[in-house]
């Protein structure tokens, strides 16, 4: 903690509420409606509204949001065939997704750090975090815990979260907001088959009745059998005689089962949710032989009870309580340990929840003020050694923190809005930091918005950092941190142009990385990231959309002043999406280009290149066929583009092309 | 080129806090009185355009045989899914001449069913483009005693019956027409035509 927060917080008084940054009011009428309800008609035409823009109502809060936010719809991901969460994120500008067809990595604002978990843009569903308390692990690939079929809409926030959300919204948040009853609105049934050859079916009940109770169920079993044929690269080859093996068949399995459903009425919801992965695991992953088995079976469940009120007038009173659940089991006969099977194993259970109240006054100002807390009750992982019968590692811990956080929202004038906020994060493991955040949003003219952004954010040390197994613990090992300065500007020329640039600033400090030296976890690495995006969005009338950006970013250690592993500096992407024949075929392409990057060199010893690649996806989508059926056909990969994405045991290739058709239908 | 953007962006802490200073130093003289004397906010579009329909409702009469006794207003709402969550929470606690109010979303043809009111989007205010547009629409209520309404300008000469127009300071108004009303079998109250613009677009001169 410095010396200047505490005076920082007293000063500007301070915390969160992306969830304010989208406004996901569901029941609770607006403030025009309550305050206009009683109005007779002559009296209402005589009420001043806005003029009708093509943006809705949550994109027109974005604006006003403390922080640069894409959101991608339902229709984006049907029209585009993205299957999972990471091809939304690689979507989104200055993002890219670095895969090892077990577990997918974001990469945001320009790099991922190889080697680590998916730990540092932290993954929401409905506002709720869906990292495990071990590993900190955010899913985006098939073990994602919803169908991409039941989502609304995706809202990836860049730059650091913490402010709002705590721990581990180091570079971002992705906030996934699935659907409702009544976007369903009876039953739909989903078949995806492809060629790889993959299989989706998923059934899905959903309403709202005259009652006004919501309700959804939804089911998706999902099995795929990736690439059969996986071609081994040379150099692995070279590693060691049992590695031997040219191909890799039927290695590539995947199984996903999940369920969702959610019910809500009035002001109160309850929502659950569960997903179990099962993934064969490349023999380049953890370098295993081809012909013992590799797997990894991930499962995650939550439950959560919601309440939202106005208990007084311009009130909104939030309570939620939740349940999280995770489970890995992997079986392994790597050659690190000399070919010995290993089944690595990770179990948890937490309870969270939290209480937030935001009052607003005189309509320009508005002041949020809450609190969460978690609860670990268990988080247990370690090795077993199936071989001898017993346990190379058995870590049991329990940990718990609590995180008051406060913001506030204050509108001078019509253009020009401030936002203030900050959290205090305590855990009971040792780690407290505060963490503020600063937002300047100006509207210098009616079609200019600009943000002027400060934000801190830290990543506290997961279990497995701070009790690597077999290991020494390091009991100085503490949260790493990142501030951040961005300048936002969007500027809209008429109705249906619209171009967006970031420029952003970062410092990422003392981060955790494993030391051979002290054979533990130390803080060490300090990276430098600057760049900027910018990319113009196209909407036509005709049903055109166009959507574009380029980046130019860099991130260096700076220690070495090099430019660290997985950190493209040049990141381009282009989507259009239009209509063929009237309203009922659409043909979308997506381009996306990611430049060079280094791999770790940590097995070889030796840094490699991945070089460039283009790739290229095509989707085809009849919507209203026959009144009930909605048809797609996806071609990925359609130049069969070949790729190597870095890994801490070298590199590994992309996927070849394929063909997904998906049908849906609704009843 | 990348040492230039190197030397801009490690500039930009600086900048940053420069141009902070400096929005906040010129601001100052404006905030005190800015907090006295708030123009008056202008009221989002979708929210006031729930209102109208609700209001729309009281004074139309339906045919007695597609509204019976104690059955709920039904209200079909094709693309702005603002609009039609202004309407779900009025919904829930309004009655209009002590009926309930349900709110369907209108994604195809099926939806029609039953519906009393039907607003249609205008494409830039659907927010999605998949949801049916009034061309596809109209066809399918016409003479059903569907009281339609959209918002856009050959609305009624596709054969709408109510068309909102934003008028002078943002302000809302409605166009009728009342041979579609007539057509459809709707009879709509003095005091509602009172205040519309009657617009009669004949098919035969392709306006008004």
């Amino acid at each position: 903690m410095h010396a200047y927060q505490p005076l920082l917080l007293m000063a500007v008084a301070v915390a969160p509420v992306f969830a304010q940054a989208v406004d996901h009011s569901g029941g609770v009428p607006s403030r025009e409606v309550s305050e206009l309800a009683d109005l007779s008609l002559e009296e209402l035409m005589q009420v001043p509204v806005e003029s009708v823009s093509g943006v809705s109502k949550y994109q027109q809060s974005i604006r006003r949001a403390p922080a640069g936010v894409m959101v991608f719809t339902a229709a984006d991901i049907r029209n585009y065939g993205w299957s999972t969460l990471s091809d939304v994120l690689r979507a989104a500008p200055g993002m890219h997704v670095r895969s090892d067809r077990f577990y997918d990595y974001v990469g945001t604002r320009g790099f991922t750090r190889v080697g680590d978990f998916n730990a540092r843009t932290l993954i929401l569903l409905n506002g709720h975090r869906l990292d495990d308390p071990i590993y900190q692990q955010g899913a985006i690939g098939t073990d994602f815990i919803l169908d991409m079929d039941l989502v609304d809409r995706i809202e990836v926030i860049s730059g650091p979260g913490s402010p709002v959300y705590g721990s581990n919204a180091f570079y971002g948040a992705v906030n996934v907001i699935p659907k409702t009853g009544r976007d369903i609105s009876g039953a739909e049934l989903g078949f995806t088959a492809g060629t790889e050859p993959s299989l989706k079916v998923r059934a899905t009940v959903g309403d709202r009745t005259d009652d006004g109770v919501d309700y959804l169920v939804s089911a998706t079993e999902w099995w795929s059998r990736g690439e059969d044929d996986f071609k081994l690269p040379a150099s692995w080859r070279a590693v060691h005689p049992m590695l031997q093996g040219q191909v890799a068949k039927d290695r590539d399995d995947m199984h996903h089962q999940s369920v969702f459903t959610r019910v809500a009425w009035r002001g109160l919801s309850a929502e659950a949710a569960y997903v179990r992965r099962k993934k064969d695991v490349l023999p380049p992953v953890y370098l295993t032989p081809t012909d013992t088995t590799s797997r990894g079976i991930d499962e995650r469940a939550y439950a959560i009870l919601r309440a939202t009120g106005e208990p007084v007038p311009d009130a909104t009173f939030n309570a939620k309580i939740a349940v999280d659940v995770y489970s890995y089991e992997g079986l392994f006969t790597p050659w690190q340990t000399g070919f010995i099977t290993v089944s690595p194993y990770a179990d948890s259970f937490s309870l969270n929840s939290e209480v937030s109240w935001r009052q607003t006054f005189a309509e320009v100002q508005s002041f949020g003020i809450g609190v969460e807390y978690q609860e670990n009750l268990r988080q247990d992982y370690g090795v077993d050694l199936p071989t001898f019968g017993m346990a190379s590692s058995a870590i049991r811990e329990s940990s718990r923190y609590i995180s008051p956080f406060v913001q506030l929202d204050w509108e001078f004038t019509p253009n020009v809005r401030v936002s203030a906020g900050g959290r205090y994060d305590y855990y009971n493991t040792g780690d407290e930091r505060f963490t503020p955040r600063l937002g300047l949003i100006l509207d210098p003219t009616p079609s200019t918005t600009i943000k002027l952004l400060y934000g801190e954010a830290f990543r506290v040390p997961n279990v497995s950092e701070r009790f690597p197994g077999t290991y020494p613990s390091n009991p100085d090992l503490e949260a790493e941190t990142n501030r951040s300065f961005e300048f936002v500007a969007e500027q809209r020329l008429g109705p249906i142009w619209r171009i967006e640039s970031h420029l952003y600033h970062m410092v990422s400090s003392d981060l955790i990385v494993f030391d051979p030296a002290i054979n533990t976890y130390r803080n060490a690495d300090r990276y430098v990231t600057q760049g900027f995006d910018i990319g113009p969005s196209a909407y036509f009338p005709s049903g055109l959309q166009l959507r574009g950006s380029v980046t130019i970013q860099e991130t260096r250690d700076d220690s070495t002043d090099r430019i660290v592993a997985d950190a493209p500096r040049t990141l381009a992407k282009l989507h259009v999406s239009t209509p063929v024949v009237e309203k009922w075929l659409r043909a979308s392409v997506e381009v996306l280009y990611v430049g060079n990057r280094k791999d770790s060199g940590d097995v070889f010893g030796v840094v490699r290149h991945t070089g460039d690649y283009v790739t290229g996806n095509f989707t085809l989508r009849a919507s209203r066929v026959w009144h009930r059926w909605d048809l797609a056909l996806s071609i990925y990969n359609v130049a069969d583009a070949r790729w190597s994405d870095p890994k801490d045991s070298g590199q590994i290739s992309s996927p070849p092309r394929s063909a997904v058709l998906r049908a849906t239908l609704d009843f | 080129m990348f040492r230039a953007l190197s030397t801009t962006c490690s500039g930009v802490r600086r900048i940053l806090v420069r141009c902070l200073i400096v929005a906040l130093a010129t601001m100052a003289p404006v905030w005190v009185p800015s907090l006295r004397a708030q123009s008056a906010p202008a009221y989002a579009s979708e929210a006031v355009r729930a209102l109208f329909l609700i209001n729309f409702l009281g004074f139309t009469d339906w045919p007695a045989d597609t509204l019976p006794q104690n059955t709920p207003y039904v209200i079909g709402v094709a693309g702005s899914r603002a609009l039609e969550e202004e309407l779900l929470a009025l919904a829930e606690k309004r009655l209009v001449r002590d009926r309930r109010i349900r709110v369907v979303r209108v994604k195809n043809s099926r939806d029609l069913a039953g519906c009393h009111l039907l607003y249609v989007s205008p494409f830039f205010a659907s927010g999605d483009e998949n949801s049916p547009t009034a061309g596809e629409l109209l066809p399918l209520v016409r003479r059903q005693s569907v009281l339609t309404v959209s918002s856009s300008s050959t609305f009624l000469q596709e054969g709408g019956i109510v068309n909102l127009v934003a008028g002078d300071q943002g302000r809302l108004h409605f166009e009728i027409s009342t041979n579609n009303a007539k057509e459809a079998g709707l009879v709509l109250s003095s005091r509602l035509l009172a205040l519309a613009r009657i617009v009669n677009p004949s098919p035969a001169d392709g306006g008004r």
